[in-house]
């Protein structure tokens, strides 16, 4: 049995690699035939495909020659998710321009992002040093990602009436992602340092209070997402910082309370909002009920809502669907895509491939050698999981929409690029445990 | 109209409950191990996956249970003054050639043609036409057999599971399907200019069978003008739309199978039959009716003897006679488990199985409204908290037609694809055993006891054996409702009726008339 672990430790499943491929080949081909745009060799649908899989196969052989001993499992999860993201753009595009008058291709760029951020995810798990140097930065990490928040704030572009990009260059940028990598870079390094405070707490009448060390960040982190909530005018950035937050501190401490204080803490912020600002309350009002305006409010809502349902069990097929009718369909709601066209079976698919990734993500962090190193991998997997089920909640109505993007999935650069970053650091992560593990059982 | 279940925000609770529920569940499970960074990411995990099945439970939701209500949804923007409604099934709608409705003599009612690049629904007969509903692709959805029927005639597979699969797997391909109807155009055109100018509804049909020959719902919705396929037509068909809203008549009901009212005297063929079943009176069991009664300090006043010098009734004149005072007794002796029993088998209160909705109507409101005894003596006689629609009563009377038993009525006789090949056909089905036979045979007596000697009369019609009864409902306003069932044949009956004008007054008058013309139109129409 241990020889089958070793086995399957000895590099990249290939197997489940080549069905990743070979479902993402097979959608894009499906996309083509449904579109026919011209010949195919001069399509997008081929040349998107050709230069997925050679990246991909070139990662693999380079994981495989250079001895990779990372996980075996995200790499396939990720190529397939990001699979499923590129037949999406490439299917909407014609569409969006078409349609909308969308200027830009957006099939075109996905592939781009998507290569650049496969290379870059590479780069990191080979070529990036051992991650507990970043333990001794956290100050700098912190104020770096609050500054850039505030930088944001104050000038950058609003987006549907969200403050969330900064130009630089002409380049736009999502800083709040980049945010969220500092955020868990900085708690899991203060939340380690603290490590011999847990079990100790002081009583303030019912209440089992966290010892000041936790409660000072607990507190600023709720300050820092209504900052985040107010100035950025965006509710998924702060609900995400948030849960994060909890979920690093939760596995730091162990302590349900802190949890559920925290819950509280941030529903009383919430509900200061929903008092404070109209759109929040909007934003409410068109969860529990888009259909008070149909036409205004609720609009997208009830078009995503179309789109899923019209899907059925099997989709109308890729390629056949009318997923232009939901306004900002390519990031928000990638998921009414793949319900209307992939159908429920699709959608499953993604749930699936987010429980692996999760749960793959967890297990990366369980073998790492420090709690640094443990924290830091349960913050990046939290913070792709979290943002998962964040805007997947959202386009199911277990949540309000918030406008953050399906890891992998959606259309963006910044987006992809740093979710593929986190990837590359888990496997990071994974490949020095197994090497240190190794090494252990060598000496 | 139909619930909402997606913004059901108990719902939404209900699956974050069940998160919660499975996060803490597995939780308790590892609170046996001490607090280390594994459990905690074990528990992490078991949240995260939690979720994740909580929108697979709402994917499916989407996908298969309430597939058809979220893609079929249509709202009306009460700001925007603007309809939304699903694109995809609009321009399938649009694009796709739909099935005709036929009447019973093949003759068109509805049906689709090519109008530049979009298939447009035209209409034979508007008299006919208002019996199928209207069809909207653009505007209004669909209503009445364009609607339940919408899956045969637009040749979509259906929406079940194992149809989805079969349309996944490609075994399902088939065109549309043309529906002929039980409606024969003669007496649907008889009723629809009998109810011309009154509000109320009429129903025809085969009591052997349950086949609709008629049913017509006055004022009616036009179809023609909803049908809009372009700009000008939209326009017409909004201010068409807005006349529907804005009308305090509402035509939007369809009174035949929606409208509910009180059953008045009609009902008396249940209390009726409930005491004749249960053995508790004979036919010339006598009651005492001297002009009122009082129970338990409710006084019931009696309108409605022939002779007021006459104090005693058997049960059988007291029904040819509609009394009330005779009812309220019968109905005390009955008491109230026999009559709601009788009432259930009767269909009262029940959302008959039929080819367009039919709503439910009510016994009672409240389960203890009928422990007073004053109450169970109102609703003997038809009155109390009963609500009933046309075609409750329409099948009361077709129960006493046909031995005892209700059967399931409906509109559609077959279904054929393009070629004219027919690929299925309604089967007459028993929906109830209403009471027994020889209660059956006892009530049609007293039914046409009620037609040659008692109040209804109007109903005679020579050379046939007619039955029936009338009722005059209270309505809360001045003029009453009025009712008329009733049967007719030769022998053993052949046709039943059902007629309701709304403050139409007495029963024994209009509507009694509209019953007898429509009874012999029905026999003619159908002879031996």
């Amino acid at each position: 049995m241990n020889r089958a672990i070793a086995t399957i430790r000895s590099g990249p499943n290939i197997v489940l690699l080549g069905f990743a491929l070979i479902v993402t080949v097979l959608g894009l081909g499906t996309v083509f035939l449904a579109e026919q745009p011209g010949p195919w060799p001069a399509s997008l649908e081929f040349r998107a495909g050709v230069i997925y899989v050679a990246t991909v196969i070139g990662i693999f052989f380079s994981f495989r020659f250079g001895r990779f001993k990372g996980d075996q499992f995200l790499l396939p999860v990720i190529v397939l998710l990001s699979g499923f993201g590129l037949i999406v753009a490439v299917r909407l595009q014609a569409d969006l321009q078409e349609v909308r008058g969308f200027q830009i291709a957006i099939g075109e760029r996905q592939l781009a992002y998507l290569i650049v951020g496969l290379l870059l995810m590479w780069a990191i798990a080979v070529f990036f040093p051992d991650p507990t140097f970043l333990a001794h930065w956290r100050y700098s990490v912190l104020f770096g990602g609050i500054l850039l928040l505030l930088v944001t704030a104050a000038i950058g572009t609003t987006v549907n009436g969200a403050r969330l990009w900064i130009s630089i260059g002409g380049v736009q940028i999502q800083t709040a992602e980049l945010v969220k990598v500092a955020l868990v870079v900085f708690l899991a390094a203060y939340l380690s340092e603290n490590e011999q405070l847990i079990g100790s707490s002081w009583k303030v009448g019912w209440f089992d209070l966290p010892p000041i060390p936790y409660l000072a960040p607990m507190v600023a982190m709720w300050g820092l997402c209504l900052v985040a909530l107010v100035l950025l005018n965006d509710l998924g950035t702060a609900l995400l910082f948030f849960l994060l937050f909890l979920v690093m501190l939760y596995v730091a401490s162990g302590r349900s309370s802190y949890v559920l204080l925290g819950l509280v803490a941030f529903v009383g912020g919430a509900l200061l909002a929903y008092y404070l600002f109209d759109r929040v309350q909007l934003r409410i009002q068109n969860w529990i009920d888009p259909w008070q305006h149909p036409y205004g409010g609720g609009y997208q809502q009830i078009q995503s809502d179309y789109a899923i349902s019209s899907g059925g069990i099997f989709g109308v097929g890729p390629g056949k669907g009318q997923p232009w009718q939901i306004p900002e369909v390519q990031t928000d709601y990638v998921v009414a895509v793949i319900g209307e066209e992939w159908g429920l079976i699709g959608v499953l698919t993604l749930l699936g491939l987010y429980a692996v990734m999760t749960v793959r993500g967890m297990l990366i962090s369980l073998r790492a050698p420090d709690s640094f190193l443990r924290l830091m991998a349960v913050g990046l997997t939290a913070s792709l999981a979290v943002q998962a089920l964040v805007i997947l909640c959202g386009v199911f109505r277990l949540l309000p929409l918030t406008g953050v993007t399906t890891p992998f999935v959606s259309y963006g650069g910044s987006s992809l690029l740093v979710s593929f970053g986190i990837a590359g650091l888990l496997l990071r992560i994974s490949d020095l445990s197994e090497r240190r593990m190794g090494a252990r059982r060598d000496g | 109209m139909t619930a909402d279940w997606l913004t059901d925000t108990r719902l939404i609770m209900a699956l974050w409950a069940a998160v919660g529920v499975i996060a803490l569940g597995y939780g308790f499970r590892r609170r046996k191990r001490p607090a280390s960074i594994d459990r905690q990411i074990s528990i992490v995990s078991a949240a995260v996956g939690a979720v994740l099945l909580m929108l697979g439970v709402q994917a499916a939701r989407y996908a298969v249970f309430q597939q058809r209500a979220i893609a079929g949804r249509v709202g009306i923007d009460p700001e925007f003054e603007e309809v939304v409604s699903n694109p995809r099934q609009t321009s399938n709608d649009l694009s796709r050639p739909r099935g005709s409705i036929l009447a019973a003599d093949g003759s068109r009612i509805a049906w689709s043609q090519q109008t530049g690049n979009v298939y447009t629904r035209f209409y034979g007969d508007t008299a006919l036409a208002a019996a199928v509903g209207y069809y909207s692709p653009l505007l209004y959805g669909k209503s009445g057999i364009e609607a339940t029927w919408d899956d045969a005639l637009s040749g979509r597979g259906g929406r079940s599971l194992l149809d989805q699969i079969a349309g996944g797997l490609g075994l399902s391909e088939r065109g549309p399907l043309d529906l002929t109807l039980t409606i024969q155009p003669e007496l649907q055109r008889n009723a629809v200019q009998l109810l011309d100018g009154h509000i109320g509804a009429a129903i025809v049909l085969d009591p052997k069978t349950g086949a609709v020959w008629a049913m017509a719902s006055s004022p009616a919705v036009d179809p023609v003008p909803l049908a809009a396929v372009d700009q000008h037509q939209v326009e017409v068909a909004q201010r068409a739309w807005q006349t529907l809203l804005d009308d305090p008549s509402r035509p939007l009901v369809r009174r035949a199978t929606e409208g509910l009212y009180p059953p008045g005297s009609t009902f008396k063929v249940v209390t009726a039959s409930a005491a004749l079943q249960s053995g508790v009176v004979e036919p010339d069991t006598v009651f005492e009716d001297n002009g009122s009664i009082e129970i338990e300090g409710h006084f019931i006043e009696e309108a409605n003897r022939p002779d007021d010098s006459i104090t005693t009734w058997t049960l059988m004149e007291g029904f040819a006679y509609s009394l009330n005072v005779v009812f309220a007794q019968v109905g005390l002796r009955v008491g109230r488990a026999t009559l709601e029993q009788r009432a259930e088998a009767f269909g009262i209160g029940s959302s008959i199985p039929f080819d367009v909705p039919v709503s439910a109507g009510q016994i009672a409101s409240s389960g203890d409204f009928l422990d007073s005894k004053a109450a169970l003596a109102d609703t003997a006689f038809g009155q109390g908290e009963l609500l009933v629609t046309p075609m409750h009563m329409a099948m009361v009377a077709s129960a006493v037609a046909n031995e005892g038993s209700s059967m399931r009525p409906y509109l559609v006789q077959s279904l054929a694809d393009a070629a004219g090949k027919v690929v299925s056909t309604a089967e007459p089905k028993i929906w109830r055993a209403a009471v027994d036979q020889q209660t059956a045979d006892t009530m049609q007596a007293f039914m046409v006891d009620a037609v040659e000697w008692g109040y209804a009369g109007g109903a005679l019609l020579p050379g046939y054996r007619v039955g029936g009864k009338t009722g005059t409902a209270e309505s809360g306003s001045e003029i009453p409702h009025g009712w008329f069932i009733g049967f007719a044949g030769e022998d053993d009956p052949r046709a039943v009726v059902a007629v309701l004008l709304e403050h139409g007054g007495e029963g024994g008058g209009y509507p009694t008339e509209i019953g007898a013309q429509l009874l012999m139109a029905a026999l003619l129409n159908n002879p031996v």
